[in-house]
Order: C-alpha cells, then structure tokens, then sequence
C-alpha cells in the first residue's frame, strides 16, 4: 500500500496501534474501524496483547555481570566472535572428539595433486574424506544430498539425461583472478592461469585418533598447486554430506559465461578410480573422452547399484549414466561410474535452502534444466559406448540448457550442507557502522583453519597411493565412492 | 553531544570507565530483550557480555549514524544470529519456566496470586517462543525495546512495509495462542 493510494488492510490496525501511519491512513483506520466492529475487536485484542505482554517481568542482570565485562574489556581479551562451531566441540581437538564420541565420526583429508604426467591442463585437488560410523551425528543422514540416496536408472540399465547446468563462477581467482600464488613455476599455462589446486569442499580430518596429529598441514613446494579456499562451494559441504570417501575436484581455467560442471560417482578400489581419472584427462573432459577405454555394457553385466537399495523415487536427482570399465590394472570388480545430476541453486537461494532438509529437496525444479530426458537421449542398455563414447553427440554437452539468468551465480547443490551459512559473513552487516565485517572473516578463517584437512607434507604423494590411504583407513577396505567434479568447458 | 556521544569519545580517549557506565545504562535492556529473543537466560547473557567486548573494540568504527544502543543491538542480533546457527535450538519449557520468573518477589503479594502470575508469564514465555524466529524477532524489538519500524528495519535490514507485516502477523499469531491468557485478562 502507498501513502499517495492509500487501501485498507488489516496490518494498519497494528500500524495504528504503533502510530506508524500517516494522517490519511490513520483516517480510513478509524473509519474503518467505526464501521465495522470486527476492527475495533482486532484493535482492542491487539491492544490486550500488548498490555500483557508489557506485563511481562524484567530480567535484571546481577554485578558480576558488568564486572564480567569490564575486566574482559580491560584485560584486552581478544574478541574475535567465536568459531563457527559450536565451542564446547572446539575446545578440545578434533581426534579427541572422536575418541570420546565413541564413534569415528567423520574422516578427511584433503591433498592436492597435480600428478606429473597427468593432463597439465587439468588442476586436480583431492579431497580424502574417510566416513566412519556416524553413530553421533544423527543428523548427518539428514543433511545426505539425494545423490547418495536416490537411485534411479539402476537395473534399468544405463540411462543418459541432460544435465542441469550449474554455473560455477564462485571461484574466486580461476582463470587467474584473485587466487594468491604458491607456485606455479614449471606448471604448464593454460588461459594465463597458472595450475591450481582448489579446495573445493570443507572437510573435517579425522585419519583415526593418533594418525591426525602427525600429519602435518600441506605445503607444497614451488611447483604445487595453490590452494583456494574460495573455491566453489568451498567449505560447503563435507564428504559425509556427500556420501563419498572423497571428492576429486578436476579443475580448470573457467569461462564464467559456461562454467559448467559434471559429476561422476565412482565406486572401485582405488587403482580403479585412479583408471578413471585419467580418463577424464583428455582435452574435452566428457564423459566420452576416454572412450577407447571405455566397452559398452548391457544390463545383465551392469554393477549392482551401490543406491539400489536406497530410496528410489526421486528420479530427478540422480540422472546418470553407470557403464563398466574394463580397466587393465583393475581389481576383480568393475569400475562403475555414474553421472549424476548436475544440479545447481541460484545463490540467492542459498540460504532457503539450507533451512530446508536437502532430503526434501526438490531438485528438479531447483536445476536450471530439470527436463526429463528426451526419448532419443535414453540408451536402450547397448547403448551406452556411443551415448558417452561420441563426443559430437555427447548428450551432456548438447542437451545442456541454461534457461536461467546466466550472470546469476550458482553452487552445486551437492556443495550445499548446514555449514554454508557459517561461512557468510554472519557477524555484521553491509551497513557502515557493521562493527563485525572483519570479525566475521576471522571468524570464517578460524573456521578454516579449524577444518583446514590435513595434507602430506612436501609434494603429495600420488592419488593412487592417497586413495590407497583412504581405504587402508576403512575397517573393511572396502570399494571407495569418490565423487568427481568436472568442469565441462575443461578444454574446450 | 548527548551523554552517550560524550561517553563514547572518553571511552575511545582512553577512559575505559567511561565503556564501564555506557555497560551500565544498557546491560539491563540488552538483556531482557536478549532473554526474550534467545529463550535462555544464560544464552542471553553470553550474548549480552560478547556484544558490550565487542562494541568496545568497536567502537572508534561506530559512525554515529545510529544510536549507540541500536548500533549494540545490531551486534547482539549478529552474535545471536550466529550462534544460533552454530547450535540447533533448544529451548525447554524450564528455560521458558526459568526466564520468566526473574521478577522479585513481593513479599506483600498473596502466593497463590504470585503464581498464577507467574504461571501466565511463563504461558506468555512459552507463546512467544513458539513463534517463528523471524516473527518473535521482531515482536520482541517493538514491545519489548520499543523500536519504532524505522529502527526495526535497520537492525534486521528489512523494508519498513516488511516489518510492518510482519509484525502484524506475528502480533495475530500469538493473539490466537494466548487466546485463553487474553480472555482471563479481561
């Protein structure tokens, strides 16, 4: 309502309580209110509601307070507001933590490679996240994105759907922007980029009780990556969130008019996996890239579906392709690997989100391109060589659409869990007097530090030997489930 | 140059008792609307003692466009916000049973009268945190610190006709739970 056309509506009884009106709209309260009782009955209430609640007692604090207070003031007691964790956790280190849970919560480490040999172009960061028993983190199934809950193509056999487009520009410094430099001597240039490293995910190190201590933090000689701790969806979501023991982050040089990215889920052991990567390593990072490497599958000899057994109604979440990889130096099992959705939320949305449960999530139409897949784009369960094999007719890259503002800025949603927000700069405001701006900041950076994984030190060691450690960190060594993000422009 | 402005200029002088009575003149304010905003006497507190360290160190970066105790709120309603995030709610109906009975006792006060009010406030406690955050927020700003929607609007960063909606439903909503408390009251 505008002062210049005034309408009645019933918010203006309370207005009217508070004096916020103008005299014209104070008029046509009390016009309204002679006329038609209803009004001055919600008046009066509210007139009632107030007197009881004026009614209320008032707390008073007691002297130790203000003496509290000031000898904290006096004393010059630093007073940066707390980590963004809850503080009687913090207290103690993060091992003891477990330790006294009783249960290995969650575990991670995050190394940054880029491999000698391996595609320069290419920036890799490897984020080991071991998920032990979650027996204290009741909430942790709450937070699991339905990429690890929601089966859908299963036992129907491979089955191609475009990818929504996540837009991917939250990553300050790619392509040579505002990343600070640790090295780059030696690393191969690519778009007047030097190689990163980027750490894309928060991760909570927890290698078992005595191991964690003895790692130190990553550093890295002079022809190591950089780390960037702004990277999409940094410190956004841990591996437990994802369901994955790791998450490789394939990076390169973004044009942040198509920063797309795909994802893959990849389940082996880790020689499999690291098949895999280099995979994806060629110019063009599809799915199709390494397509000589690559049989095509029929059903009968598809992977069980590691999300087969989970809930399965959520078709649009977990839009994949599983093939079978025969790889030379594999183990008995075949690689499976399944594209999954690229989801993606504008970040405004962000926050609304995360006041949801993601398990409710409607992903569909929170992607940019929730369409089914078109009759043609479904493979038939022979299929699947060319459907990823052809680069040409890639459907990922061909049945992409952004059919929302490009320029908005997006995060993966697998990025997303409860911890995004603690990662704004909650503490103060954009307003002038905001006391806390740099506060909040040190709050995040002591937040970083505070799950900053833990790496090797010196060069890392390669993936092979990394994904060999995150195995060995299993009880059961069992197969891993590592979460690749791609970024599709890679090459192009 | 009112006495705030006045304190705060000795205070950033040097003169640390000058903080120690702007402490004073606000601590109680703070409180009670920090009692009634977090539902936990010992959170509020927590809070209330960060916001006074902190507008301290702040406080040569207050600009003075706001008044100093609006500038404070604002940072206690950042540190609640903040913490809160931290930290799942969990208010209980004792932490409403023990935020509203904070009242001294009169001793000239008939017992059973004592509580039964007491009992009405801790119903009134217990409405007013089963609001929704965003609503009990804004409550509690207008009738609890007398925020006009001008300021309302600039410690929660909402347009004024946001407020005022707001606050119309939020006023509606614990109408209808005190709906039995209002009756006996008149």
């Amino acid at each position: 309502m505008s002062k210049s056309n005034p309408e009645f509506t019933d918010e203006l009884i309370s207005a009217y309580l508070d004096g916020e009106l103008s005299d014209q709209q104070r008029r046509i309260v009390e016009q309204k209110m002679e006329r038609e009782p209803r009004y001055r009955q919600m008046f009066d209430e509210l007139v009632a509601l107030r007197n009881t609640l004026h009614s209320l007692p008032q707390h008073q604090l007691d002297a130790a307070f203000h003496e509290g207070v000031m000898e904290r003031v006096l004393k010059g007691e630093p007073t940066t507001p707390k980590p963004a964790v809850d503080p009687s956790i913090s207290r103690d280190p993060m091992w003891r933590r477990f330790v006294w849970s009783g249960a290995a919560i969650a575990a991670a480490i995050l190394v940054m490679v880029l491999t000698q040999g391996w595609n320069s172009d290419l920036q890799v960061s490897v984020q080991n996240t071991v998920q032990e028993a979650m027996d204290n983190r009741t909430d942790s199934a709450e937070m699991m994105p339905p990429i690890a809950k929601t089966p859908t193509a299963g036992a129907e056999g491979a089955e191609w759907k475009a990818a929504p487009t996540p837009q991917q520009n939250l990553r300050k410094g790619r392509g040579g922007a505002a990343v600070p430099e640790r090295g780059g001597a030696g690393a191969p240039e690519r778009s007047g980029a030097q190689p990163k490293v980027a750490n894309p995910f928060k991760s909570a190190p927890s290698f078992g009780s005595s191991d964690i201590e003895e790692r130190p933090e990553a550093t890295f000689d002079g022809n190591q990556p950089t780390v960037d701790s702004q990277a999409p969806g940094a410190l956004t979501a841990s591996n437990d969130d994802l369901g994955v023991d790791a998450v490789i982050y394939v990076s390169a040089p973004l044009n942040l008019s198509s920063p797309n990215q795909d994802y893959l889920l990849v389940e082996g052991s880790p020689a499999q996996i690291t098949e895999v990567l280099e995979q994806i390593e060629a110019p063009a990072v599809k799915l199709g890239a390494g397509q000589d490497r690559l049989s095509s599958n029929d059903t009968a000899a598809e992977p069980k579906s590691v999300l087969a057994d989970e809930t399965d109604s959520e078709a649009s979440v977990a839009e994949r392709q599983e093939v079978t990889q025969d790889t030379p130096q594999s183990d008995s099992s075949s690689v499976r690997l399944r594209q999954v959705e690229a989801n993606s939320v504008p970040f405004k949305q962000l926050e609304e989100i995360l006041n949801q449960d993601l398990e409710v999530l409607d992903l569909e139409n929170l992607s940019a391109d929730g369409s089914a897949p078109e009759a043609g784009d479904e493979p038939t369960g022979n299929e699947p060589q060319e459907a990823i094999g052809d680069d040409e007719e890639d459907p990922v890259a061909d049945d992409v659409k952004m059919n929302e503002d490009p320029r908005s800025i997006r995060i993966p949603i697998f990025q997303l869990a409860t911890d995004v927000v603690d990662q704004q700069n909650i503490v103060g405001s954009n307003d002038d007097d905001a006391p806390f701006a740099e506060e909040g900041q040190q709050a995040q950076a002591n937040l970083r530090r505070q799950v900053q994984p833990l790496g090797i030190e010196g060069r890392p060691v390669s993936l092979l030997e990394q994904l060999r450690e995150i195995q060995q960190a299993h009880e059961s060594g069992r197969e891993l489930r590592v979460l690749f993000v791609i970024p599709r422009e890679t090459g192009q | 140059m009112n006495d705030d402005a006045l304190l705060i200029d000795q205070t950033l002088a040097g003169n640390s008792a000058a903080f120690g009575q702007l402490v004073q003149k606000y601590q109680n304010r703070l409180f009670n609307t920090l009692v009634h905003v977090t539902g936990c006497h010992q959170e509020a507190e927590d809070v209330a003692q960060e916001t006074f360290v902190q507008a301290y160190v702040k406080l040569g970066s207050f600009q003075r466009k706001a008044s100093l105790y609006t500038w404070m709120y604002r940072i206690a309603f950042n540190l609640w916000i903040t913490r809160r995030r931290r930290k799942r709610p969990e208010v209980s109906v004792d932490q409403v049973r023990d935020v509203s009975g904070d009242e001294p006792v009169d001793e000239s006060e008939d017992p059973l009268q004592r509580m039964e009010r007491e009992e009405r406030a801790r119903q009134i406690q217990l409405a007013i945190h089963e609001l929704s955050e965003e609503h009990r927020t804004i409550l509690v700003l207008r009738e609890m610190e007398g925020c006009c929607y001008e300021t309302i609007s600039e410690i929660l960063e909402l347009p004024v006709g946001t407020v005022r909606s707001r606050l119309h439903r939020a006023r509606l909503h614990l109408k209808n739970r005190l709906k039995t408390v209002l009756e006996e009251k008149t």
